[in-house]
């Protein structure tokens, strides 16, 4: 029953909806946020936002209000701060229409001293789609920790990370690069035991971590590893660098080199990351390369909505050659302080077939 | 007189269309900076004597990318809401430039800078390319010389010393 509940969780974990923001913001460098950690308590983007970051957020919506004189003391002092957040997906294919609520999160942090803090996130995994309904999990049985870690901020240029969370890989903020992300790491779940570092500097950043794995991930897919990356701030608009990544399961050794390049000018934006990944299966020495790639151009006419194209890819070689690509067509706004839409098109091109996929998500975080 | 008045008026050169003036403004968040530019400035510029170089604007012109974001800027460090509250005015005193049969030379400058009603001297350098007929360089402006109260928002705070680029074109 456990190897049963792992599968499933894991499996929509890893490989179909894994999302730390639906309404994140990358191209933020175009207004001079040429990193997360000033929204974001999470160096690698994503989930609770800090005071700064609510702050930002209230004022970015089609109905602007900005934090009360109450919310604003309140949440500068706060010890104890969380958020809710959830989204809820229509996807439509031409054979296939599912409406559901996609993930839920109940973000906290907690501040125990200026520098020790504890970042938790409960989350539920959306019920499984075709699943037998004897291996089905009970809904308490969706119900895990995403993100369980100390945190030690030793002061505004240096940040440690103890525990369960996502690793910091790629861009690694919009669900769009979770196809990119999720072929880099195939079936290995993206939440690990790990030790992350940050480093925050005038000219870049880097961070490297080691990793083990969850101790709910199937035996097959348990991967032990380390990575890093490093970001340079070429200028106020460009930042780009590379990233490593070695991973060994019981029977697949991984190796991944990247590079990755942030931009933006006044409405104008661009995300791309590509990345090369050596296998090695140990049984019969078999192996195989993998290329992945993402591109995301974004037009923001107006501070609470943008369009954005996304063009992504993967192609593996030898034995498992195979290819897929995907456009995006996206158009996301958000309408007030805790409420985001987003519609995007997208069409999937699998070796020589075609589908076009529509989905339609609504997203709340409110705190 | 009127003759010589007039004479004068034309040989200054106004480049508002050329002009460009941003500014970037550090904070104790680490990768928040905050940047702006100042849009559709006032530049009288003579290339032939650049003592006397002036540049204008409206505080209300001081753009940062975001509304609400422009909208304390405006309020809270300038405390103005319409267009003829508050001015940045500059203009370049002194100019001191190596002889050189280069194109392009670096120049001392000192400049006086009044913003509202309180006016400071400042020194930076100046690139000034012959060719091209262009001026351009880096200058910081301390907020607390000119008594600006520095923008604080939810815990992160505006440091003190801004700085300013431009790039002025006379072609």
């Amino acid at each position: 029953m456990k190897s049963s509940f792992a599968l499933i969780v894991f499996a929509w974990i890893s490989i179909s909806f894994n999302s730390q923001d639906a309404y994140a913001y990358p191209t933020y460098i175009r207004l001079g946020y040429n990193s997360c950690i000033g929204c974001h308590y999470n160096p690698a983007g994503g989930g609770m936002l800090t005071p700064y970051g609510k702050g930002i957020s209230s004022t970015q919506s089609l109905k602007s209000s900005e934090l009360s004189d109450e919310e604003e003391e309140k949440l500068s002092h706060a010890k104890y701060l969380q958020a809710f957040q959830a989204r809820i997906l229509d996807y439509k294919t031409p054979t296939k229409n599912r409406i559901f609520p996609m993930e839920a999160e109940y973000l906290a942090r907690m501040d125990f001293s200026k520098e020790w803090k504890v970042n938790l996130s409960v989350d539920v995994a959306p019920r499984p789609d075709n699943v037998d309904p004897k291996d089905a999990p009970k809904d308490y049985q969706r119900v895990y920790a995403r993100i369980a870690e100390v945190n030690y901020y030793q002061n505004n240029n240096h940040s440690y990370f103890l525990g369960i969370s996502p690793l910091p890989l790629g861009l690694g903020l919009v669900d769009h690069t979770d196809f990119v992300r999720a072929n880099n790491r195939l079936q290995i779940t993206d939440i690990p035991i790990n030790f992350r570092s940050f480093g925050f500097f005038e000219k870049y950043t880097l961070n490297y971590f080691l990793y083990l794995p969850h101790y709910l991930e199937l035996k097959g897919n348990q991967e032990k590893g380390l990575g890093g990356q490093f970001w340079y701030l070429w200028n106020k608009n460009i930042s780009f660098g590379p990233q490593v990544l070695v991973g060994k399961t019981d029977t697949i050794k991984r190796e991944l080199v990247g590079v990755l390049l942030k931009a933006g000018l006044n409405e104008y934006s661009y995300l791309g990351e590509a990345n090369y990944t050596h296998r090695k299966i140990n049984p019969d020495h078999n192996q195989f390369g993998q290329w992945t790639y993402y591109n995301q151009f974004t037009y923001h006419p107006n501070d609470w909505f943008n369009i954005a194209y996304a063009f992504q890819g993967i192609k593996k070689d030898r034995d498992f050659e195979s290819s897929e690509t995907r456009h995006s067509l996206m158009f996301q706004g958000k309408l007030f302080r805790a409420f985001t839409l987003m519609y995007e098109s997208r069409l999937r091109h699998v070796n020589s077939s075609n589908e076009v996929s529509h989905l339609l998500q609504g997203f709340i975080q409110w705190w | 007189m009127k003759y010589l008045i007039l004479l004068s008026l034309l040989s200054l050169e106004s480049y508002a269309a050329t002009s460009s003036i941003k500014f970037t403004a550090k904070t104790n968040g680490p990768g928040i900076e905050v940047e702006g530019e100042v849009q559709n400035p006032i530049v009288s510029m003579d290339f032939n004597k650049m003592e006397g170089t002036n540049f204008s604007a409206d505080v209300m012109n001081l753009s940062t990318g975001m509304e609400k974001r422009d909208k304390h800027l405006h309020e809270k460090v300038f405390s103005a809401t319409n267009n003829g509250m508050a001015k940045i005015d500059f203009t370049i005193l002194k100019m001191s430039c190596p002889t050189s049969a280069n194109s392009e030379v670096e120049c001392d400058c000192i400049g006086n800078l009044k913003i509202k009603d309180l006016s400071n001297e400042i020194k930076f350098k100046a690139l000034v390319n012959k060719t091209n007929k262009v001026v351009s360089g880096k200058a910081l402006v301390s907020l607390n010389q000119f008594k600006l109260t520095a923008p604080t928002f939810m815990g992160i705070s505006v440091l003190d010393n801004v700085e300013v680029t431009f790039n002025v074109s006379a072609k």
